[in-house]
């Protein structure tokens, strides 16, 4: 049956990169997660990311490789619009949101390196050699609360080629050796590419966390770190409001795709069980929660497929689709949990973990009452 | 110096009869709903209220990420020597209070489901699925059945981690056993044989709280070759031949407190050990869950404090664009959004305890609405908090999976609806009535 939404999507090049990353998440990215351990056996991650990369799902740095134009956030996406990255996440997300989350930020840091104008001979011209890069505080900082300590805000300084400041919960993909910082120059806003390993530079892993298990976060302190400053400088800020917009975009897919992942659970659960002799998918207390599961879904694809048509995202409806996405997926995945009953409770199914990654998703990037303020700001202001 | 608009110095400008019906007084909800108490509850809520400030609260993290069997059975003595785990039964077979039972059954079990989990969910569950474990005993309203439950309290007054469980749910069997409808086709497989003098029980039992450490089961099976009408409580001891404890699930939250797998191998359980009566359990399970649902709702509300509490105390200590989180009107509106959700839940709660002896809708409703609201409060505490929101250390996301569970257990969220319609057909729906 057709989704809400597929329309959206144009056939031939775009089928064949979804059925790519389906076919990489069910035989891949699947048997990592597994039923075992709380998020399937990480220690594969490695490999599963490395494989990702061969096959030309995740951006590479290297301008001479398939996935530099083709991988999420790649020079493609950067040119022709954001449908393909998503869609990739979307499948990528089915099988685990946490790989997924990886792709989509190595992505936004290769994005972030080759910059608005895709400049690789500047990358070659800095003698940049990294596999993989991060993102390092591009401003305004949405998650600014400051718990316990005695400074205010996020800040990146770069005074006399030296960047002295901090950034909290910087997501990565592992393995990244490289950081993209904006810092504030003198006369705006400029990239520089730091070394993970660089002098100065302290890079503290966040415990404890929810959901996304897979990928890596970090707060990140500088102190007169040195690095390549990268041009145009300053950086415009049409190519700053793009990057968060393709960061909840990116986000938003993998909403998208880890609900699918526990609706698709739900719906082979509930067509095997039996309550009351008969199989739960008759009982209409279940199909309400399925449907109603079904329904956030697939609205809020459409949405997301019909947002990226455009060449360059835009910032404002990025925004309303994460302030949304990321909260009626959370209500469609805690929806067929629900459907599970007492197994849905427990980690063998997988859906538990659906749940804890469909909530970090909702929390993270950004305050939902900021995003909301920031919406009604610009309402009366009349641009995005 | 306040601004005199503020009610406090508004007030001074009243009468004395005026000021009289003024109340402007500074103290917190839980005082003031405290003070609305009779006086021996007063006085239990705040004893239970000391236990989990003393002894969950400080664990509660700990515990949730992993905690030995011995340490719950050291909180479950900790408890027990404070009269917590053998409130069933008055002076001196029990720790109640000869007048506690006065107002109906329910008071105790709600205000110390509330208070445990409020410290933690994992460990408040740990310690209140005793009382679920006794109250067949307590419920049958017989004589042998209620020596059988001083039995246990004398073990426990002993200073013995005499823990009991409540084993109902089977793996064909989860919603089945919670509610009539679906009970008539339930698929059975724990099943008792009649032998001299008793019955040889085999089965399986899942999902558990606190089957692993039990030492005393309430376990309902059907009779051989019946179906669920045929269902009877028997009591049986871990200790006896042929009973086993399997897996115990790896949960997503309320996990300091063990549901686990009970296996039966012809286990012999002799006549003295049926509780209520042959082919009586399903009855007696059904009253069962009229009381332990309104507990279950008290356990939500618990949770959801845990959330508010654990909110409030990291936005007095967070700064956001220079002030205090606070300080911030999105930030108030949405904390005195889940604390009117949070006094809503409880006033559903003890207006349950009130009737004394809670009937089936009664049950169903507090439960089915506290666990809605525990789960609004603590995914909306995650959303409040941003980044930190995810984040284990601030107890916060430990409040959401621990508030999922009472959408599920003591029959799921749908489950305790239907309830509530079955409880009131004859009445509010008339053209319902079987």
């Amino acid at each position: 049956m057709a989704d809400l939404g597929d329309s959206l999507v144009e056939s031939g090049e775009m089928e064949a990169l979804r059925s790519a990353a389906r076919r990489f998440a069910d035989e891949v990215i699947s048997p990592m997660v597994g039923t075992e351990g709380r998020d399937g056996d990480l220690a594969q991650l490695d490999a599963v990311l490395s494989q990702a990369a061969e096959l030309g799902i995740m951006a590479s740095l290297d301008p001479e490789a398939a996935a530099y134009d083709y991988g999420v956030w790649g020079a493609a996406s950067l040119a022709a619009g954001a449908t393909a990255s998503l869609l990739i996440l979307e499948e990528l997300a089915r099988a685990c949101a946490g790989v997924a989350g990886c792709v989509h930020f190595a992505g936004l840091g290769a994005a972030a390196l080759a910059g608005p104008q895709n400049d690789a001979a500047q990358l070659d011209g800095a003698r940049i050699a990294c596999t993989r890069a991060a993102v390092v505080a591009c401003p305004p900082r949405w998650a600014a609360i400051a718990h316990r300590g005695p400074e205010a805000e996020d800040h990146l300084l770069l005074r006399a080629g030296q960047i002295d400041g901090r950034a909290r919960f910087v997501w990565s993909a592992p393995g990244s050796d490289t950081l993209v910082m904006f810092a504030a120059g003198e006369d705006g806003l400029e990239r520089v590419v730091v070394r993970r390993d660089a002098a100065g530079l302290g890079l503290m892993e966040v415990q404890g966390r929810m959901g996304l298990a897979a990928c890596s976060v970090h707060d990140v302190v500088a102190k007169a770190a040195v690095g390549v400053r990268l041009g145009p400088a300053p950086v415009q800020e049409h190519w700053v409001q793009e990057h968060w917009a393709r960061n909840w975009l990116g986000l938003c897919a993998i909403a998208i795709g880890n609900a699918r992942g526990a609706l698709e659970g739900a719906h082979t659960y509930a067509v095997e069980r039996r309550q009351g002799g008969a199989l739960i998918a008759s009982h209409p207390a279940v199909q309400l929660l399925l449907g109603g599961a079904e329904a956030r879904i697939c609205t809020s694809r459409a949405a997301l497929l019909q947002l990226a048509q455009g060449t360059r995202p835009d910032l404002r409806h990025a925004t309303m689709l994460k302030l949304r996405i990321t909260s009626d997926c959370a209500e469609a995945v805690s929806d067929c949990l629900q459907v599970l009953g007492g197994y849905g409770y427990m980690e063998d199914y997988r859906q538990e973990k659906r749940l804890r990654d469909a909530l970090t998703l909702r929390s993270m990037g950004g305050r939902a009452a900021d995003l909301a303020c920031r919406l009604a700001r610009s309402f009366e202001g009349g641009a995005g | 110096m306040s601004s005199p608009l503020s009610p406090p110095r508004a007030r001074e400008s009243l009468g004395a009869l005026g000021r009289l019906l003024y109340d402007v007084d500074v103290r917190s909800l839980w005082e003031r709903d405290t003070a609305t108490l009779a006086r021996r509850h007063r006085a239990q809520r705040q004893r239970y209220r000391d236990f989990a400030a003393e002894h969950l609260l400080p664990r509660a993290l700990a515990a949730d990420r992993q905690v030995g069997d011995d340490e719950i059975r050291a909180l479950f003595c900790l408890a027990a020597a404070q009269g917590l785990q053998t409130e069933q039964l008055p002076k001196p077979w029990g720790s109640a209070r000869l007048g506690a039972f006065g107002q109906g059954l329910l008071w105790s079990a709600v205000l110390k489901a509330e208070e445990m989990t409020a410290g933690c969910g994992g460990l408040g569950l740990a310690l209140l699925a005793h009382d679920l474990g006794t109250a067949p005993l307590m419920m049958s309203g017989e004589r042998r059945a209620l020596g059988w439950l001083h039995h246990i309290y004398r073990q426990i007054e002993a200073g013995e981690p005499a823990i009991a469980a409540f084993a109902i749910t089977e793996p064909g069997a989860g919603s089945d056993v919670e509610e009539t409808e679906g009970a008539a086709s339930a698929s059975l497989a724990t099943r008792a044989r009649r032998v001299s003098g008793g019955y040889r029980i085999s089965g399986q039992k899942c999902f558990i709280t606190g089957g692993r450490l039990a030492r005393w089961v309430t376990l309902f099976a059907a009779l051989e070759d019946e179906g669920i009408e045929s269902w009877t409580c028997f009591l049986l001891d871990t200790s006896m031949e042929g009973f086993a404890v399997g897996r115990s699930e790896r949960k997503l939250g309320q996990r300091a407190a063990d549901a686990s797998e009970l296996l039966l191998d012809d286990v012999f359980v002799p006549d003295d050990r049926i509780i209520g009566g042959l082919r009586a359990g399903w009855a007696l399970n059904r009253n069962v869950l009229n009381y332990s649902r309104p507990a279950v709702g008290a356990i939500a509300v618990g949770i959801a404090r845990a959330a508010f509490e654990h909110t409030l105390a990291f936005c007095g200590d967070a700064q956001l664009r220079g002030k205090s989180l606070l300080a911030h009107q999105d930030v108030q509106l949405t904390l005195a959004e889940m604390l009117t959700q949070i006094q809503a839940a409880r006033a559903l709660v003890w207006h349950t305890a009130r009737y004394g002896r809670p009937f089936q809708a009664a049950g169903a409703i507090p439960k089915a609405f506290a666990a809605r609201v525990a789960w609004e409060v603590s995914t909306r505490a995650m959303e409040l908090l941003g980044d930190h929101g995810y984040l284990h250390g601030h107890g916060v996301e430990k409040a959401a999976r621990d508030a999922r569970l009472t959408l599920i257990y003591e029959g799921t969220h749908q489950i305790n609806l239907l309830s509530i319609i079955e409880g009131q057909a004859g009445a509010e729906f008339p053209e319902l009535a079987p």
